[in-house]
């Protein structure tokens, strides 16, 4: 072996090692306990809020109560569905997190889609997954994290603020205040029921299909 | 029964007695009877709605090329000058007033149908009980050169005018001739704008 053919076996012996210790960083599905959303996050997190701002804008499921119930408030017995999308990516990802990002997303696209509140939709939004959120931080802080009642509460609590808000900033001071009661019970109501309960069955029964969970 | 469970299942139905008693007492009061709101609420989907033709609430009358009647939509309308939530002073013989009247204004009404003849000069404003403003107003040195303080008003503190709506004739203080009083000209249920 000349010198040269020397000299280019130590070259490579230095890449190897070099590449050796070269440290890779593990992303997505890898990441276990990070606090960071990961892509999949991301993706579930666009994927449920775009079908969520869809719906929400395009489809006006409060016929289905005006048609067998007259007074003013009993359409919040369906309201629920407004957030039931960022209750089945909690489930998903178990990060608070990612109920923002998704709701961020739905009231942007509600936004977009001409929303008659205008701007203020994506802030309700926010209030619906921000109480969410604090529903579901609460609910695992007393035990109840994994339970229907943990979760409907949680709901509950996501979905109960803005019936309040939209009844003010309506000014509906008119209205006997028993309408006002019936329509804060039906919007907690509705939560229990379709983004808690309903949400965690979804949920469910997407992991159960094979969608996998990014926790 | 586990005792967490049975707690949920009375707190479930004393919610549900609580709703169905709320909205009881509803039916009650506003006097609705269910069954035939269900009833007419199906007709509805199933023959579809009729469509309403709205009510004419002010006609333009006297030296017009044709009488011009307008509908609540129409006195809306963005083709016509929109006041919003501007505070008019109403000067009664006793003290002045300040409210917040959003409303179309007289002149861009008559501007924008271009319906005045050849010398008319004049308006007066005509309630639905048969009240008239005490003069009339000059068109051109009133309703075109105060063009903002002279509309026919439909809300009052961004609510519609209850007892004296659907439309009341606003003018401000600073429009009205020495010696007169807001207040007269601010007709309650107006009807008809005459053009002398």
């Amino acid at each position: 072996m000349n010198e040269k053919e020397k000299n280019n076996d130590l070259n490579l012996d230095s890449k190897n090692s070099e590449i050796k210790e070269e440290k890779y960083k593990e992303t997505g599905m890898g990441l276990e306990k990070s606090k960071n959303l990961s892509t999949l996050d991301l993706i579930y997190s666009a994927i449920l809020g775009v079908m969520g701002g869809i719906i929400s804008s395009l489809i006006p499921f409060s016929l289905l109560i005006k048609v067998w119930y007259p007074l003013t408030g009993g359409t919040q017995l369906v309201s629920g569905h407004h957030v039931i999308w960022a209750s089945i990516v909690y489930g998903l990802t178990r990060k608070k997190q990612n109920i923002m990002v998704t709701m961020s997303v739905k009231g942007i696209l509600e936004f977009l889609l001409g929303d008659p509140w205008g701007l203020i939709i994506i802030f309700v939004n926010l209030m619906e997954g921000f109480f969410l959120a604090l529903g579901f931080f609460l609910m695992e802080k007393i035990g109840e994290g994994e339970t229907k009642l943990g979760w409907g509460i949680a709901g509950g609590f996501g979905n109960f603020f803005q019936a309040p808000f939209f009844w003010i900033i309506n000014q509906r001071w008119h209205l006997h205040f028993t309408l006002w009661i019936l329509a804060f019970m039906f919007a907690f109501i509705s939560g229990i029921l379709i983004t808690g309960i309903l949400g965690r069955a979804i949920k469910n029964y997407i992991i159960k299909a094979g969608v996998p969970t990014s926790f | 029964m586990q005792k967490r469970n049975f707690n949920i299942f009375v707190v479930s139905i004393c919610i549900a007695i609580t709703c169905t008693w709320l909205s009881v007492y509803n039916f009650v009061r506003l006097d609705i009877n269910l069954i035939d709101y269900v009833q007419d609420s199906y007709e509805t989907i199933i023959e579809g709605e009729e469509p309403e033709e709205e009510e004419t609430v002010v006609v333009i009358t006297g030296k017009v090329t044709k009488e011009l009647s307008l509908t609540l939509s129409e006195i809306k309308s963005d083709k016509y000058r929109q006041i919003e939530d501007k505070i008019f002073k109403i000067v009664t013989q006793v003290e002045p007033h300040y409210y917040k009247y959003s409303g179309v204004t007289l002149w861009s009404i008559l501007e924008t149908e271009d319906i005045l003849e050849v010398g008319a000069t004049k308006f007066t404003f005509i309630g639905a009980d048969g009240y008239e403003s005490p003069e009339p107003l000059s068109l051109k040195d009133v309703a075109e050169k105060y063009e903002d303080d002279v509309i026919l008003a439909y809300e009052k503190d961004g609510k519609p005018l209850e007892d004296s709506g659907p439309i009341r004739s606003v003018i401000d203080d600073d429009a009205i001739p020495p010696g007169e009083y807001s207040s007269q000209y601010s007709v309650r249920n107006l009807a008809e704008v005459r053009i002398e």
